[in-house]
């Protein structure tokens, strides 16, 4: 009798064990999105050299709150004075419009502050290129002692410490706050940033008449004048570097050159990538003055005449001149539905974005 | 630590052994998951797939059909992504096979790191490039016809002409040679060409602005031409696919291996389940194999115990027979003593009887060695083992007799004999003890065991037994020899008894049988009794018609019926009167007239059936009847007559009165008197008759004739 139990308890044990080995079902888990990598746009369908501005898709609206409020919160700088949105702002266009960057207790930076629109289709960030994601990108600023002058320890301190941050971190980031949740949250606020429906992406999508006669005329001048060839893609640049001078020597008898001019040469101590820079994006480039990295352009006009000089050997008329500026200034999109710039007077081109 | 610790702790070690094993050996099965290995190999295709397409792109770029270079940025962007999961090979792969794949890896990195370096060079140089390409024509085009305005321009416009077909030839070509040539036109077309300009049109500036930027621009594309060329030709000679397909052949490698691997352990694994199955079942057979053994084995104690106890009670049973058996006690006590020398084992075995008048115990029967030797040897009660046991009646046993004071050595000195172990136990009859049986020497055990005394003590119970029913066999015998004697004498009054009843009353024979020993003696008493008189009517006249022979037959026969009817309802027939009987009833006073009455109704009875078979002897006894008359009363009963000739009999009044009341009766009737009827009359149906006159009384009786008895 007793071994017979044994024996059945036995049995009914390795069972249990056994069961316990079977195969599960396949999960239908969700691929978590590749944080570090760009989302995927969707297949090119427009052919030539720049294609319209596909919204941003797969992104996590609670992070992009997130980080949008974290954007517009000074708690991310040393001494709770200066946020993104400082020099990042929205309603400029996503810069300062100043020719240097002021960070905490003063601190300049003079480095253009590139627009954050549209920063997701740059193939890498910063002038230089320094950073490979958004992500990257996102503590640059904050660890910079001349921009918010902070440390990481210091702001998941202050993040933590304000109970909304913490709720929210804890409910939409399994690690809670972190370096890399912050900026994640930032960067996915970023990814959030494009400005589609401009009037030349409407151009672009089969809408005729959405460019006038000037800004076709421009645009036409900018294939032949080549400046299609560094500045194309979505993001009409952003996606290459090129050196700042491909004709000419820009910085030839310039005795007052900073490390900030060196452009990529700070990153990989190549000569070659000496005064090589990202090639900026031209998306709203009539809200994002002054151009260059050096700011050294107040207007389009200015900046037109530079590139053409420098990047193109080229001369320009005075006509063709205003035939870009006018293309240029229908390269202005809309973020959340309103168009970009309108809190603010920019250029003649603007009546162009309105016709619509 | 116990051995039971030990063996648990050592059984706990395997089974956790064998549990971790089979988790291994599971674990190392695990290859089965075939997904994992998909996703692998299709992310190294895909990676190779994305390496052709990303050199398809950069031709694109650089024979100018594509402009825009998001292709190759996203491109570069899915190979990073393929990367990072390649950098992560499947669990199956072993440690050294992830290695060496990782080491693979890092050669491709190496070579992609550098193919990215260049792709990005080539994408910054191309643009360049196309730039000057493209605005070459134009620019030639547009110094031709500013040359074509001024006079003289002709020889300068060939010039331009002939370096704008060496660019584009140069742009399709990669002949060393021509560079050199495009090089030295550009320098002669810049320097003479601006100072001839200059010469004869001081005015055309723009042209000479235009043939600077021709130059300018001849110059970039003489520059980057060849870098770019070289860019993409280094580009597409990296050797990405090279690593990749290596990378993929050592994954392979490696999970063939991983494959190998698993089916081994599979192999194990199936090998260890059957091994501890078969362990178990050997457990599981040794276990039940041992609990069998138990079980056999106490059946055979069983069976041995049951065999010893079954000889045990055959000894028994056997001594028993013996013992019912009424014979010799020497007979019997030896078989008591063979038996259990049968059952307990042991040498020599003895009977001591108690002799109660010498108060001295002497060896009634021995059996063993020495038994001769024994016999006369008298031990005193209270002396020695024996003695003592006699004297106690409790059974001793001792295992060292030699240094017990109470043992008699002497009997082994005399003897020779060496006693180990001595088992004594007294033998009882009627709370009596009568003597000793004692065992000595148990055979193969040291001493006798509690079984052993107990089986010897109901031998000695039955020796008891034998002895006493010895003595009660001796006491029948004499007892049946006297009554022997007694029957004898018993027969021979039958005999004499018999003779005499002819003559004399059956209950006067009886008396004399029951009080044989007292003598017969005269004299009488007063007792009630009841008289009855019968007589056949008119057989004074009938007897002397007939022949006397017939006379006597019939009488014989008539009588013998009367006087059977009589004792048989406990009447005495007192004496025969010719034809007629006297009767006398002397049982219990109140059911002696019943008796007589019941008496005369059946004598009348008889007469009535019998008469006709009377008929046979003569026709005129077919018609006989009889007269009875009963009377109860005071009588004297006793013996009348002389010491020779005596005659039991009753005598009185009431005697006559009974022979006047049958002269009186009707014949077939029985007339009772009223002192009778007043015993029956509850019982009886009676007519009341005329009364009589008796002589000797002055009051007639009252008589009664009974028809019948009330039923």
């Amino acid at each position: 009798m007793k071994l017979i139990v044994t024996l059945i308890v036995v049995v009914i044990a390795g069972l249990v064990v056994a069961v316990s080995f079977f195969p599960s079902a396949p999960e239908t888990t969700v691929v978590e999105a590749d944080r570090s990598s760009q989302p995927v746009q969707t297949i090119q369908k427009i052919s030539g050299p720049i294609q319209p501005i596909q919204a941003a898709v797969g992104l996590d609206p609670d992070k992009v709150s997130l980080g949008a409020q974290l954007f517009s919160d000074p708690i991310l700088s040393a001494d709770n004075t200066i946020s993104c949105a400082s020099c990042h702002r929205l309603e400029a266009g996503g810069t300062n419009g100043l020719p240097m960057s002021v960070g905490i207790a003063g601190g300049i930076t003079r480095i253009n502050v590139p627009t954050v629109f549209n920063s997701s289709l740059n193939f890498i960030q910063f002038w230089d290129g320094r950073a490979k994601t958004l992500e990257e990108q996102a503590t640059g600023p904050i660890e910079n002692p001349l921009e918010m002058g902070a440390t990481w320890p210091g702001v998941i301190g202050r993040l933590q410490a304000n109970r909304d941050y913490a709720k929210k971190f804890a409910d939409f980031y399994a690690e809670g706050v972190t370096k890399d949740s912050v900026s994640h949250a930032l960067a996915e606020f970023q990814r959030s940033l494009t400005t589609p429906n401009s009037a030349f992406d409407r151009y672009l999508k089969g809408e005729s008449n959405a460019l006038n006669e000037k800004q076709l005329a421009g645009y036409q001048l900018f294939q032949q004048l080549g400046c299609v060839r560094c500045h194309q893609g979505q993001g009409i640049g952003g996606n290459m570097f090129q050196r700042m001078g491909a004709k000419k020597d820009y910085f030839a008898g310039r005795n007052d050159l900073t490390v900030h001019d060196m452009g990529r040469f700070n990153v990989t101590g190549d000569e070659y990538d000496r005064h090589r820079f990202k090639v900026p994006s031209l998306r709203n480039i009539a809200l994002t003055a002054p151009y260059f990295h050096d700011s050294s352009a107040a207007t389009l006009e200015d900046a037109i005449q530079t590139m053409a000089t420098y990047q193109l050997g080229r001369r320009l008329a005075e006509r063709e001149e205003q035939l870009l500026v006018s293309f240029l200034e229908s390269l202005t999109g809309e973020y959340n539905g309103i168009k970009l710039g309108l809190g603010k007077p920019v250029g003649q081109g603007d009546q162009n974005g309105e016709q619509l | 630590m116990s051995a039971r610790t030990e063996y648990f702790i050592g059984f706990g070690v395997i089974f956790v052994g064998v549990v971790l094993m089979a988790f291994f050996f599971w674990k190392s099965v695990a290859i089965d998951d075939t997904r994992e290995h998909q996703r692998f190999v299709e992310s190294i295709r895909h990676l190779q797939a994305s390496d052709a397409i990303l050199d398809q792109h950069l031709l694109r770029l650089r024979n100018g059909s594509a402009t825009s270079v998001d292709n190759v940025n996203q491109e570069l962007a899915v190979i990073n992504r393929l990367n990072a999961i390649i950098t992560r090979p499947p669990v199956y792969i072993s440690p050294k096979g992830t290695a060496i794949l990782m080491d693979i890896l890092a050669n491709y990195r190496l070579v992609m790191e550098r193919k990215k370096l260049l792709i990005e060079r080539f994408m910054a140089e191309n643009a360049n490039l196309k730039t000057s390409i493209v605005y070459y024509p134009i620019l030639s085009q547009e110094l031709i016809t500013s040359l074509n305005e001024i006079e003289k321009g002709q020889p300068i416009t060939e010039k331009v002409q002939s370096l704008l077909r060496d660019i584009l030839l140069f742009n399709l070509d990669t002949n060393p040679g021509l560079a050199v040539s495009i090089k030295n036109q550009i320098g002669r077309l810049d320097e003479a060409g601006q100072i001839y300009l200059s010469e004869i049109s001081p005015t055309s500036l723009s042209s000479i602005n235009r043939i600077e930027d021709l130059s300018l621009q001849g110059q970039t594309i003489l520059r980057v031409k060849p870098g770019v060329d070289s860019l993409i030709t280094e580009l597409l000679s990296i050797p990405i696919a090279i690593e990749l397909d290596s990378f993929a052949d050592e994954y392979h490698r490696w999970y063939s291996y991983a494959l190998e691997s698993a089916k081994f352990y599979r192999f194990c694994l199936y090998f260890m389940i059957v091994l501890v199955i078969m362990i178990i079942s050997w457990l599981i057979i040794q276990h039940l194999n041992a609990r069998i053994r138990r079980a056999t084995e106490s059946i055979q104690q069983q069976r041995d115990q049951l065999v010893v106890q079954l000889d045990e009670r055959k000894a028994l049973a056997e001594v028993a027979v013996a013992v019912s058996s009424v014979g010799n006690l020497n007979k019997v006590l030896d078989t008591i003593l063979e038996k259990s020398r049968e059952v307990v084992n042991v040498e020599a075995s003895s009977v001591l009887l108690l002799d109660k008048e010498k108060n001295d115990l002497y060896f009634h029967t021995v059996q063993g060695r020495v038994s001769e030797n024994l016999k006369g040897i008298r031990i005193a009660l209270g002396q020695g083992l024996v003695g003592h046991v006699a004297e106690n009646g409790k059974t001793e046993v001792v295992d060292d007799p030699y240094s017990d004071p109470r043992f008699n050595k002497q009997v082994d000195v005399s003897t020779g004999f060496v006693t180990r172990s001595i088992l004594t136990t007294p033998l009882v009859s009627k709370d009596e003890i009568i003597g000793v049986l004692q065992l000595v020497n148990r055979q193969q055990l040291d001493t006798f065991n509690e079984n052993d005394v107990l089986l010897i003590e109901s031998f000695a119970v039955q020796a008891g037994i034998a002895i006493e029913n010895s003595r009660l066999y001796s006491d029948v015998k004499n007892y049946a020899d006297d009554l022997k004697v007694s029957l004898d004498n018993e027969r021979t009054l039958r005999v004499q008894k018999q003779k005499m009843g002819a003559y004399i009353p059956k209950g006067v024979v009886d008396q004399i049988s029951i009080s044989s020993e007292e003598k017969i003696a005269l004299g009488g008493k007063v007792v009630r009794a009841t008289i009855m008189f019968s007589d056949i009517v008119g057989f004074t006249r009938l007897s002397e018609r007939l022949e006397p022979e017939k006379v006597v037959d019939f009488l014989n026969l008539y009588m013998t019926e009367m006087s059977n009817i009589i004792e048989q309802e406990g009447g005495i027939v007192d004496k025969f009167i010719g034809d007629g009987i006297m009767a006398v009833f002397t049982d219990s006073e109140a059911e002696q007239a019943m008796a007589a009455v019941q008496a005369g109704l059946r004598m009348q009875a008889a007469v009535q059936r019998d008469r006709e078979s009377w008929g046979q002897i003569d026709e005129d006894l077919a018609k006989v009847e009889i007269r009875i008359g009963i009377n109860s009363g005071r009588v004297i009963s006793g013996n009348v007559g002389s010491e020779q000739r005596m005659d039991y009999t009753v005598i009185g009044d009431n005697v006559n009165v009974a022979a006047r009341i049958e002269q009186a009766c009707n014949p077939g009737e029985v007339l009772i008197s009223l002192s009778t009827f007043e015993d029956v009359k509850l019982r009886v149906n009676a007519t009341q008759m005329e009364p009589i006159k008796v002589k000797n009384r002055d009051q007639a009786v009252l008589t009664y004739s009974v028809e019948s008895v009330v039923t």
